[in-house]
């Protein structure tokens, strides 16, 4: 009898001790912007919103890879980088280490955020737009659909991590006006071309996504190594 | 006609013509650069000097056109950048056109039209453009143009596009060195290495990842191993186990930074693997083991055919409790006549002679006194219920003591009965013992029931059997027609007086005496052999008398 109670305690103390043991690091989902109980370390909201951004720059590399082999299989050659393809930005981005070395934690995440509210409504179009064509690979389709979403809580926990980091209010959210201009196809050509554009222009916004919050966390947290570029 | 020799690279034309009348002889001179050539012509000079300088007209136009001409395009043939922050382009010429050529690279950036040179030819090498970090711009697009240019024109390049994120491509990382580690049961070699040079990866800026690829140096044969590559993360050091003893093994290492390109790979580090590594060790561990398996096979063995025998060491039984006679085969097998007669061994069942156990009942009445028929009831009142045994004597428990109340001559004479029995030996061990009951000079009144005859009696034999067999006892009388035992010759029993006493008629009537025998039958002998335990040995007092 003493040997089966005890075994029972046992296994109480091992399922219940889990929940005291992750109890640390509590987990909160990045999109949690009503918790007041639920907090969660700067460190690893950083190192979260680090892999967001990574992951989608990943994912939108491959996006742009996987359009090229349909443009070829299409029979299309579309040499898009003719400059003035994607949208400029209200904002201005540093657009070297060195400038990116001078500028501010708050300017860096408001960037990020400017990036990440901006992208959200084309990829969505995109997404729809890809839907309609008559060869999409389904990996691209995919893989649009994930990036609008992954995009969306990235946002979120850039608001977070902007609190966190700047206090409330520190942020001044000015809803950039620019509406993207709807294009109406003219033909299916044209609206190749701007979804070709879109992915192309957001594969490069989600690296300057990526750089921007690696090197915020890198600030952040390792004061000593990032001084120095 | 002396031919006309015109160098490729005659700069003027010099043509002398030269006539000399008063000889008649038309000279023409024609001095051509460092050659002069003369011509002496007679008589036709003019016409060849015309000639002469068509055809001279011509050759120069040729030979300028063969000799120089404007530069052909170059082409950019690639741009690199080894740490995202500067970056390199190289081009490829095309023809010189005879003349000195000088290349320059133009680029735009992506929004605006101004036109920049580049920062610097000379650092990368020859046909390179290099770009330091204060002209990097990155995720812009730089539209880039090499102009070849000499003195007889220029040539433009195809212009190229190219964004500083796209082409990243880092140097090999350095310093690359293998060291062999031996422990004790798993050695391995440790490959380490620095980052590329220039590159900065602590700050984020870049995320670099690396790659190992190990093959086995095969010096002698013709065909080589294949590599094995291992992805090694961020780290700076790879470990690789187990490797070959005895062999040669070359190892690089290449990295990659974000979602770029590879790097080359670094060269080659090699490291020899020693031969006798653990070899020992293995051959150690084999025996070991093998023994090892060999005696428990043996002990496992030895067990199963002596099972018992070390059974019984190891746990030597526990006694259990045995009645010795009792087979409890026979028990099972369910026959009782054999158990019981198991039973009764020669030492079994032990007469304890407890006093109130034997019964022995020897009724001897006064034989003078003579008793009418009618006093039958008087004598048994008398005599046989005060029949008192006591076995309770000293030497053996096979005593017995007749007490009866009516006669002091019979006291006597009981006692000393008494006397003879304890004088003999065990009933037990002697089963056809006779006793022999002496009567001295007493007199043994009996009485028949029957008969009213009393006699007086003369001491008679008392001989009592041990009942283990016979069961009774017979009383010898001194006369020689001594009777039959009783237990054959029924006639004789006249009464039989509580349950053990038989009362004997004596068959001598005429001697108007009585003879009085005590006879002992037990009354096993009657239900004919059926045994009781506890009436093995019976007396049966008998008066015989006649009948």
């Amino acid at each position: 009898m003493k040997k089966t109670t005890v075994l029972q305690v046992c296994v109480a103390f091992v399922l219940c001790s889990p929940q005291a043991v992750t109890g640390s690091p509590v987990d909160c989902p990045d999109q949690d912007t009503a918790g007041t109980s639920c907090t969660i370390s700067l460190e690893k909201l950083l190192e979260r919103a680090v892999q967001h951004a990574e992951l989608i720059y990943r994912v939108s590399e491959e996006s742009k890879l996987l359009f090229d082999e349909m443009l070829i299989s299409f029979g299309m050659n579309l040499h898009v980088p003719e400059g003035t393809m994607c949208a400029p930005k209200t904002v201005p981005v540093p657009m070297s280490k060195s400038e990116i070395q001078q500028i501010s934690d708050k300017w860096i995440l408001h960037s990020v955020l400017i990036l990440a509210q901006f992208w959200i409504d084309p990829l969505v179009d995109v997404q729809t737009s890809l839907e309609n064509y008559e060869n999409a690979p389904s990996a691209l389709v995919n893989r649009s659909k994930w990036m609008s979403s992954k995009l969306m809580s990235l946002e979120q926990g850039i608001l977070v991590l902007s609190r966190q980091i700047l206090g409330e209010g520190g942020l001044a959210l000015e809803v950039p006006e620019e509406t993207p201009e709807r294009f109406v196809s003219s033909s299916s050509f044209e609206t190749v071309r701007r979804d070709y554009s879109a992915i192309y222009c957001f594969r490069k916004d989600a690296h300057k996504m990526q750089t921007f919050l690696k090197l915020l966390k890198c600030r952040q947290i390792d004061k000593e190594n990032c001084t120095f570029f | 006609m002396p031919l006309l020799k015109t160098p490729c690279s005659f700069r003027a034309v010099y043509v002398q013509l030269e006539t000399q009348k008063d000889r008649g002889v038309n000279r023409v001179k024609l001095c051509v650069n460092s050659v002069t050539d003369w011509v002496a012509d007679t008589g036709k000079m003019w016409r060849d000097a015309e000639q002469a300088l068509t055809l001279m007209w011509l050759l120069s136009g040729i030979s300028y056109g063969m000799c120089h001409s404007p530069p052909g395009r170059p082409r950019l043939t690639t741009c690199r950048s080894p740490e995202k922050e500067t970056f390199t382009c190289w081009w490829e010429p095309g023809s010189t056109g005879g003349l000195p050529t000088s290349y320059h690279l133009y680029y735009r950036k992506e929004s605006s039209l101004e036109v920049f040179e580049c920062p610097d030819y000379h650092k990368a090498g020859n046909n390179s453009c290099y770009f330091d970090k204060r002209h990097t711009s990155i995720w812009i697009m730089y539209n880039i143009t090499v102009v070849a240019s000499n003195a007889l024109g220029k040539a433009y390049s195809e212009s190229v596009e190219i964004d500083v994120m796209d082409i990243v491509r880092p140097h090999p990382p350095e310093n690359v060195s293998v060291t062999f580690m031996q422990t004790t049961n798993s050695p391995y070699f440790l490959v380490r290495w620095r980052p590329p040079r220039n590159t900065d990866t602590r700050s984020g800026w870049v995320t670099i990842k690396y790659e190992v690829r190990t093959k086995i140096e095969m010096s002698r044969k013709e065909e080589d191993s294949n590599w094995e590559s291992y992805s090694a993360g961020k780290q700076l050091e790879f470990s690789i186990y187990s490797p070959q003893p005895g062999t040669n093994y070359a190892v690089q290492v290449r990295c990659k930074l974000d979602q770029g390109l590879w790097s080359e790979w670094s060269p080659s580090a090699f490291i020899q693997i020693p031969d006798n590594m653990s070899d020992t060790q293995n051959v150690v561990m084999i025996t070991a083991v093998t023994l090892t398996v060999v005696i428990f096979l043996l002990t496992a063995g030895v067990l199963t055919v002596k099972m018992k025998p070390v059974k019984h060491f190891l746990l030597p039984p526990v006694p259990e409790p045995k009645i010795s006679g009792l087979d409890t085969q026979l028990l099972k097998s369910g026959k009782s006549e054999e158990i019981f007669s198991a039973l009764i061994t020669p030492g079994y069942p032990q007469i304890a002679q407890s006093p109130d156990r034997q019964v022995e009942c020897l009724v001897i009445s006064d034989c003078d006194e003579e008793m009418d028929f009618d006093d039958k009831a008087h004598l048994e009142n008398q005599k046989i219920e005060n029949c008192l045994i006591d076995n309770a004597q000293k030497v053996s428990q096979n005593s017995i003591q007749i007490t009866l109340n009516n006669s002091q001559d019979l006291n006597t004479t009981l006692s000393t009965v008494s006397n003879q029995l304890s004088a003999t030996s065990s009933v037990l061990a002697e089963p056809q013992q006779l006793l022999h009951l002496y009567c001295n000079g007493s007199r043994v009144k009996a009485q028949d029931q029957n008969t009213q005859i009393s006699y007086e009696s003369e001491c008679e034999n008392v001989n009592i059997n041990p009942a283990g067999l016979t069961g009774y006892v017979e009383v010898d009388k001194e006369k020689q027609d001594q009777k039959p035992l009783v237990g054959e010759d029924y006639s004789m029993v006249s009464d039989i007086i509580s349950g053990n006493i038989l009362v004997l008629q004596d068959s001598i009537p005429a001697q108007g005496h009585k003879e009085v025998k005590c006879d002992k039958t037990s009354e096993a002998e009657e239900s004919g052999g059926v045994f009781e335990p506890l009436g093995y040995l019976e007396t049966l007092t008998t008066f015989s008398s006649g009948s």
